[in-house]
């Protein structure tokens, strides 16, 4: 074959440019520790790449949600435990009038009733977050309160039944609330506030609590106990939620790397073995590229 | 038969490597060239003389000065020049349209995306927070700033085509004129038996230009003038040639032969790649990227009708979205105006936050035949860089193969000093021997007076 000049040059020039678009390749994604810049650098690895931190993101939202909602349980549960506590103290009370040693005290006794009623009142209007826990979905203003003549209790929001849900999964949309409805019924009189206001006021009055009075009330405390044992349940669905949501973001994370980042040892070596391959283009080129029959004539 | 002779041969043989050496000196001038063809100088013995029943040889005598060419090589290269500058285009303008979505970033619509789709969920937990509520109409706000300058991403892209592709157009047009009178120069030079080496390299560069810009067919003629047509369309020849011009729609763009002439069929070459981004790939991934939007609008608007506002009372029937017209993606104007418009709740009461539950649930359902918004979002994206990786491909495998053909065209066709000074040296040798024939032809005579 006749070799011309430019067949030389054009060679040496093509071989050269090729070991430098590689390295400069190669160095950018050494630089940004990223394989994928553009879509085109691995078409089917971008748009993997963009699913799965489109996954990242709404399970990074799950577990927001599973936080946000076990701040809000916690703080329904330390309002259910103030109710118990105070529904308990009341009990007592309750089994303490009944002795006839305490007929002197009935007032006293009124007066404890009294105290513990506000405490349940102000639970029962216990916010989180500009949220009422025991309010359903009403957040307009506290749910509970007195009547313009402070001699019942009556409920300041039109509805308390609704139900707050919260997705914690692709498939799992939890109820996080004790609504109100549920915890203290309807608040038509014979509710455990204005039942609470009837055995204060009876003793006020030197009238004991029926048996019955005592029943409502203990019916009350099983039910806030179960409701703690339930909100108790969904605090700790919520925590194994956090830790498997956990799992996947690592899981997601370990695929987006693997899919997008550089070995960067690899790569290293990679661009050494380009660099030794242009230093020898540039040292061949050197010493033929210079060189004619003119040289020897 | 006398001395003469000695003097007549001696004296065309120095002539003639005086030629051959004009030859070698103007090879070896243009050897840095690239569009230069070694031309080679065709001696021959000169016509024999009959005396006294012998054949008596008259020496060495010019023929011709030939260019030195491979047709064969050259016609590939055309062809191959016409697909390497289609993909060579086509990667700098699809590179050019891939830049404009930012993929795989956090600038990116699926990002945008995703956090349009976060704050919804976060407002579902919290449906009366203000800094809730912002977050949704600012991640809607960035997504739409996204989507909006994507659109205009592809219109400058657009524009910037039409303005290169009506330079070409003028490119085409004033190389035609220029081949024209080039193809009338060498058939002028060639009827009255000139050389025209310097032009047919002229002429093949002007092909060779025109190759890389659009699909064009050359015939050469028996007068070495040349017969080209773009895209089927005639468009030059010794006599006449063809001017083009540009025609011009929103959604297409073509180039016609002037006066109502023919429409050229492009589809290599960069005109092919301008024509064919222009007009059937941006429309395409827009079309696509339109049915993305367009799907995630019909869709919030859809839910966020069903849903109670938080105003007292609460209203219905707000559309999240103003419908989407292809170009620009925008915030109803009541939920910018006022927040506390966007309807999270399904019961009318200020803590519900169904609706936006089943606004974030657009995210993981089936809403766009039959896949999820970002699942096609990000088919249309791998769609985008497998073209331009395949151009980028094609690309490379036209530089290699050209590279090859450009080898075998240097290789018969470029000059080589090393070839070209030893036969310098040859001639020169030849011409010393030739005056050293005359200089013993002299003596001889000088003998033959003083003898006298």
């Amino acid at each position: 074959m006749r070799v011309s000049d430019s067949m030389l040059q054009s060679n040496f020039l093509s071989n050269i440019n090729n070991s430098k678009e590689k390295m400069q390749k190669l160095q950018t994604q050494v630089a940004s520790n990223n394989k994928i810049s553009n879509p085109s650098d691995a078409p089917s690895g971008a748009a993997k790449v963009m699913r799965f931190k489109a996954s990242v993101s709404q399970t990074k939202d799950f577990i927001k949600n599973v936080d946000n909602s076990s701040a809000f349980l916690q703080e329904s549960m330390r309002g259910l435990e103030y109710i118990l506590d105070e529904t308990t103290k009341i009990l007592i009370d309750l089994t303490n009038v009944q002795n006839p040693q305490n007929d002197g005290n009935l007032k006293s006794f009124a007066e404890q009733i009294d105290a513990s009623l506000n405490i349940i009142l102000e639970s029962a209007n216990t916010e989180f977050n500009g949220q009422f826990v025991f309010g359903g979905t009403d957040d307009s203003t506290s749910p509970y309160g007195f009547t313009a003549d402070k001699s019942a209790i009556e409920l300041k929001v039109s509805d308390v039944s609704g139900d707050r849900k919260v997705k914690i999964s692709k498939n799992i949309t939890q109820k996080l609330n004790v609504t109100g409805s549920d915890l203290f019924g309807n608040i038509d009189g014979t509710d455990i506030f204005n039942k609470l206001i009837e055995i204060r006021d009876n003793l006020k009055n030197g009238i004991k609590p029926t048996d019955d009075d005592i029943k409502t009330i203990e019916d009350f405390s099983t039910s806030v106990r179960n409701h703690l044992s339930e909100a108790g349940n969904v605090a700790n669905k919520l925590d194994a939620s956090k830790e498997i949501l956990g799992n996947q973001v690592l899981t997601l994370e370990d695929l987006i790397s693997k899919e997008s980042e550089i070995d960067l040892a690899a790569a290293t070596i990679e661009l050494q073995n380009y660099d030794y391959s242009l230093q020898l283009s540039y040292k061949m080129s050197s010493m033929f590229l210079s060189k004619s029959i003119l040289d020897y004539i | 038969m006398g001395l003469s002779r000695l003097f007549d041969i001696s004296s065309r043989s120095m002539a003639t490597y005086q030629r051959t050496m004009d030859v070698a000196s103007n090879n070896i001038a243009n050897a840095a060239n690239p569009d230069y063809r070694r031309q080679r100088a065709i001696v021959s013995t000169e016509n024999t003389q009959q005396s006294a029943g012998i054949t008596w040889g008259s020496g060495i005598k010019l023929d011709d000065i030939q260019r030195v060419r491979s047709s064969l090589t050259e016609n590939q290269i055309i062809n191959n020049n016409q697909n390497k500058s289609f993909f060579d285009r086509s990667s700098v303008l699809l590179g050019q349209v891939e830049n404009i979505y930012t993929e795989p970033t956090e600038l990116g619509i699926s990002s945008m995306l995703g956090q349009f789709f976060s704050s919804w969920s976060e407002l579902s937990a919290n449906p009366t927070s203000s800094a809730l509520r912002g977050n949704v109409v600012y991640s809607a706000q960035n997504l739409a700033a996204k989507v909006n300058e994507i659109n205009e991403g592809f219109q400058i892209v657009k524009s910037s085509i039409f303005y290169e592709f009506q330079d070409k157009v003028q490119d085409i047009n004033a190389t035609l004129s220029s081949l024209q009178s080039i193809n009338r120069q060498i058939s002028e030079a060639k009827a009255i038996g000139q050389n025209a080496n310097d032009l047919m390299d002229k002429r093949d560069l002007y092909v060779d230009n025109l190759s890389k810009l659009a699909d064009i067919t050359v015939n050469y003629e028996s007068d070495e003038t040349v017969n080209i047509s773009i895209g089927g369309v005639f468009a030059v020849n010794k006599g006449s040639y063809t001017t083009f011009q540009v025609e011009y729609t929103e959604d297409n763009l073509a180039m016609i032969a002037q006066n109502g002439g023919k429409s050229v069929n492009l589809t290599k070459g960069e005109m092919g790649a301008l024509a064919d981004t222009f007009n059937n790939k941006i429309p395409d991934y827009q079309a696509k990227l339109d049915s993305v939007i367009t799907q995630l609008v019909s869709s919030v608007n859809e839910i966020h009708k069903t849903g109670n506002d938080l105003g007292n009372p609460p209203q219905l029937g707000i559309n999240f979205f103003e419908e989407y017209n292809g170009k620009e993606l925008k915030i109803s104007s009541d939920i910018l105006n006022d927040y506390n418009k966007i309807a999270a709740s399904s019961d009318g009461t200020s803590g519900n936050g169904d609706i936006a539950i089943k606004i974030f649930e657009i995210s993981e359902a089936n809403v766009l035949d039959g896949a999820k918004l970002i699942d096609v979002y990000s088919s249309l994206i791998s769609e985008v860089g497998s073209q331009k990786q395949n151009a980028d491909r094609m690309n490379e495998a036209g530089a290699m193969v050209l590279a090859q053909l450009n080898n075998q065209k240097d290789s018969y066709s470029a000059v080589s000093i090393d070839e070209e000074m030893l036969n310098v040296m040859k001639y020169q040798k030849a011409y010393e021997a030739s005056a050293k024939l005359i200089q013993m032809a002299d003596e001889m005579l000088d003998t033959l007076i003083h003898m006298v």
